[in-house]
């Protein structure tokens, strides 16, 4: 009954479908098998994504639109939004908890960067990735710690 | 004769915030691109700053729009409402940051030529793969400039501005409205 609710209210639906698509747009389509689009994708994301192609993941050979952490940002908004149902039957989430859990994400980022940047260490394309899904799927947890669905 | 109800209204604030966060956005990471390559020696930290103030710029049409909207509704607004207005104002975001290109452009700034030559000093300053970026930029020089490669990059940027502002306008929503009411 609790799952049945949330995948079929609307709202929940559009934001599950448009995290996907954003997900797979972020990857440049690459690992949905249309490679025509890696061009385009690749410009539109120019500005907010760095794009190292050193730090990029590739899929079938061609790099994504985007750098591993910001990849781990866009497919955690999707893969988060499909386990919150879950999520919030274990967990009691107030507002003021999940934006705690929203700074520490950003705190970590942070650090991250900043320890990489000065030498402090080098960070990976997998522990990148991994941060990213965190401060994302800590948003998605702030959008939908006082929602219920309908 | 009846009185008239007012009913708030979020298109044209919402369409307002999108095209000056866009235009806000666009000037900040090209003239920081832009500044980085006229010094001849363009470094990482410049271009960290560049994303990283275009990245934090993205996501505000859609709270901005909510927050100016909340005014209007007393603080009560629904959380679909809130994402509706963030969609709104992320369109409007995506079409003025894709226009932007073209203003750079009569300028006498190509900004993806822009992009591509710094991505390169970087890579040669920074120990990274040249070669990967030559590839790169041989790809985008092979796309044939028409209406419809136009027409589809500015339908990407549509797409990914929304939804990012769908998303901002509902995390708006939850930080800030009163959600309890089904008046807005």
């Amino acid at each position: 009954m609790h799952y049945r609710n949330w995948f079929t209210d609307p709202l929940y639906l559009v934001v599950l479908v448009s995290t996907g698509i954003l997900a797979l747009m972020s990857s440049g389509m690459v690992i949905a098998g249309i490679e025509s689009l890696n061009i385009y994708l690749f410009q539109s994301f120019r500005g907010i994504c760095h794009q190292q192609l050193w730090r990029t993941f590739t899929y079938n050979e061609l790099y994504m639109a985007v750098c591993s952490r910001c990849f781990g940002f866009y497919s955690g908004l999707a893969i988060v939004t499909l386990f919150i149902p879950i999520f919030k039957k274990i967990f009691v989430t107030t507002l003021q908890k999940s934006l705690y859990i929203l700074y520490a994400s950003l705190s970590l980022n942070g650090i991250d960067f900043l320890g990489n940047f000065v030498g402090a260490w080098t960070n990976t394309l997998a522990s990148r990735f991994i941060l990213g899904m965190m401060l994302s799927g800590s948003i998605i947890i702030v959008i939908f710690s006082i929602y219920k669905p309908k | 004769m009846e009185p008239v109800e007012y009913k708030p209204s979020y298109a044209q604030t919402s369409m307002t915030y999108g095209a000056v966060f866009a235009v806000v956005a666009s000037l900040v990471f090209y003239g920081i691109l832009v500044v980085s390559m006229s010094s001849g020696n363009p470094g990482m930290l410049g271009f960290v700053i560049a994303c990283l103030g275009c990245l934090g710029i993205i996501f505000l049409p859609g709270i901005f729009s909510v927050k100016s909207f909340l005014k209007q509704t007393n603080g009560k607004l629904l959380i679909g409402k809130g994402a509706v207005i963030g969609l709104v104002s992320g369109v409007a975001f995506g079409v003025v940051y894709g226009f932007m290109d073209l203003v750079w452009l009569l300028a006498g700034v190509d900004t993806a030529t822009m992009f591509m030559d710094y991505m390169l000093a970087l890579s040669e300053n920074y120990g990274g793969n040249t070669g990967q970026v030559d590839d790169m930029r041989e790809m985008m020089e092979s796309q044939p400039k028409t209406g419809g490669t136009i027409l589809i990059g500015v339908l990407t940027n549509v797409i990914i501005y929304s939804i990012v502002n769908l998303l901002s306008g509902m995390l708006a929503v939850s930080i800030w409205a009163d959600t309890s009411s089904d008046e807005f």
